[in-house]
């Protein structure tokens, strides 16, 4: 983490529901004007932690700063600064889009309606029309103009696109990088689809049994976390490997995947006979590996 | 984006706060105004036809309507304004907003108080419209049939009412609103815990038949203990009891307690379950 708090600052966060404990000391930094990619599968808590940085509720311990406020302290002004679309986002069904738009804007100060009204002209969406005779994307379009319209700092969106067709899903992703990279805000974006981060995020975290278990720099994750497949020397044993992620172990040779590409290498190169090949790997085999690769490397 | 250092002025805080509360009951209305008009038209209808058809006396029939009536209307209202947002799953994207929960559940009971006092003056005066459409006639015999010993009490209300049936059933109009007004908040709060209008109408029978088996000592113990009368008037809807028998409290005569009772039931039945929510409802809840 850097010496200056993030937009997004986060620290030893805890919150359980009962006697399940969603979170588990959890700290990351959102640096500004990044997109951010929170990566995690469904129940990994990635919700609880952005209904926490709103303020929605409360943690048990630990502490997080949006935008400089604690949400403890004053979640309101952290609320109207900051942009919001929720998983599944459902609004009032009996409202017409501009009689909702209109309503939203009561609620932000600095609530921008010709901005508005240029969104969701640009998303082709009638103000005349009823919200529940809406489609899934263009509800997810209206949830993402009431999210942007007053020129939030600072967007989160939680898994934004859960529930559209493949096409609905690249059109709205479409629409998110057109409006944010623009604007040049800082994006805080969930989701457990990796293919979808990918292309827009700069940074991630994977969040996995209520921990951070790893934040990086997208480039840096695909340029350290390699797989190395190699024949392994008599005797070799690969919990010995640096930075092991994941071992497979296949026809007498072995994938390894590792952290740090070249801290196991020196290592690798005692115990394998000739030069490993190393494999890169796409976020979504990155993210499987920290997630389920752990497993393995207790069976290899 | 306007950064944590600029200053707001508390008066844009007030006047935004103001805007925002407007909104929210701007919107209440717009969801719940059929419940109102619905409310009215039962409640009207059924007090302006009873009282048109002089089946029983007026103050029989405002009882009647008033009392059973005015307790499901309260449930109607109060089981509607959050269990139908939980249900429909828009109470997230409210709660989502820059408002305080405090502020949505005030916009919401206001909403539902302010249906309720006018239905009840709705039917009141179409109550009073029908008894002046039949010359007022027959409207002085109250209650003989239905609670026996304390018709000379109500004849003693009729005759402190100016001795006229309008006076009558303003007045039990107003008790019948104050007392329902005060089982309608705390309802209100005990059903923003339900998931669903289902469960919230169901909460809020069981609740309510709960709140008649308390008052319902009040006919047990009626001279017998101070201390069970006490506690029964306690119960919201004892306003409505006591103010159409004054007689029945035995150490005191007349009107005199009527003030003090109405006083301390909108302190403790009204302002004090708002000043809890308004307090509770700043922070973030634990789930």
């Amino acid at each position: 983490m850097s010496d200056s708090p993030g937009v997004i600052h986060v620290e030893h966060l805890r919150k359980g529901f009962g006697q399940h404990e969603v979170l588990r000391d959890v700290g990351l930094d959102v640096p500004a004007g990044s997109i951010f990619g929170l990566l995690g599968i469904n129940g990994a808590g990635k919700t609880t932690l952005i209904r926490l940085l709103l303020g929605l509720i409360r943690p048990d311990d630990g502490r997080c700063l949006v935008d400089r406020i604690d949400p403890c302290e004053d979640a309101l002004a952290i609320r109207r600064r900051t942009g919001y679309m929720a998983e599944n986002q459902t609004m009032y069904a009996w409202m017409r889009v501009g009689e909702l738009i209109e309503w939203v804007s009561r609620f932000y100060p600095d609530w921008d309606m010709g901005f508005a009204d240029q969104l969701r002209e640009q998303m082709r969406l009638d103000a005349d029309a009823k919200v529940g005779a809406l489609s899934k994307g263009q509800t997810s379009r209206l949830a993402l103009l009431l999210a942007l319209a007053h020129h939030p700092g600072l967007v989160i969106l939680d898994d934004p696109t859960l529930g559209l067709d493949p096409i609905a899903r690249r059109d709205f992703l479409r629409d998110v990088i057109g409006y944010l990279q623009a604007a040049g805000v800082t994006v805080f974006f969930s989701s457990h689809l990796l293919y979808e981060i990918e292309p827009i995020c700069d940074r991630v975290a994977i969040l996995h049994d209520g921990r951070i278990i790893k934040c990086s720099p997208v480039d840096e994750l695909r340029e350290t976390v390699k797989r190395l497949v190699l024949e392994p020397a008599e005797g070799a044993n690969v919990a010995d490997v640096p930075g092991l992620l994941d071992v497979e172990s296949r026809n007498g040779r072995w994938a390894v995947t590792v952290e740090d590409v070249q801290a196991a290498r020196e290592s690798l190169a005692t115990m394998a006979r000739g030069e490993p090949a190393v494999v890169d790997l796409n976020l979504d085999e990155i993210f499987e590996t920290y997630v389920i690769g752990r497993h393995e490397v207790d069976d290899a | 984006m306007r950064s944590a250092d600029t200053p707001v002025t508390a008066q844009q805080r007030r006047a935004h706060r103001r805007q925002a509360r407007a909104a929210l009951l701007r919107k209440e209305w717009q969801e719940q105004r059929w419940r109102f008009f619905l409310g009215t038209v039962v409640l009207s209808g059924l007090l302006a036809g009873m009282l048109r058809a002089q089946i029983v006396p007026a103050g029989e029939a405002a009882l009647l309507i008033y009392w059973p009536v005015g307790v499901v209307m309260v449930i109607f209202l109060a089981m509607g304004p959050v269990a139908s947002e939980r249900a429909d799953r828009t109470w997230a994207f409210l709660v989502a907003q820059p408002v305080s929960r405090a502020d949505v559940l005030l916009a919401k009971w206001t909403m539902g108080m302010l249906q309720l006092v006018g239905m009840m003056t709705i039917a009141t005066v179409t109550g009073l419209l029908a008894m002046w459409s039949r010359g007022f006639r027959g409207q002085t015999t109250v209650l003989e049939d239905v609670i026996g010993d304390y018709v000379l009490a109500a004849e003693d209300v009729l005759v402190l009412a100016a001795g006229h049936p309008v006076g009558w059933l303003c007045m039990v109009a107003t008790a019948a609103t104050i007392a329902l007004a005060c089982w309608y908040t705390p309802l209100f709060l005990l059903l923003t815990r339900a998931r669903n209008e289902f469960t919230a109408a169901l909460g809020g029978i069981l609740l309510t038949i709960a709140l008649h088996a308390w008052l319902a000592q009040f006919f047990v113990t009626l001279l017998k203990s101070k201390l069970w009368l006490i506690s029964v008037a306690l119960n919201p809807l004892s306003i409505f009891v006591l103010a159409v028998n004054p007689e029945s409290v035995p150490w005191v005569s007349g009107f005199v307690w009527v003030p003090a009772l109405v006083m301390l039931h909108v302190l403790v039945w009204i302002l004090l379950p708002l000043w809890w929510v308004n307090r509770v409802g700043r922070r973030a809840p634990t789930k």
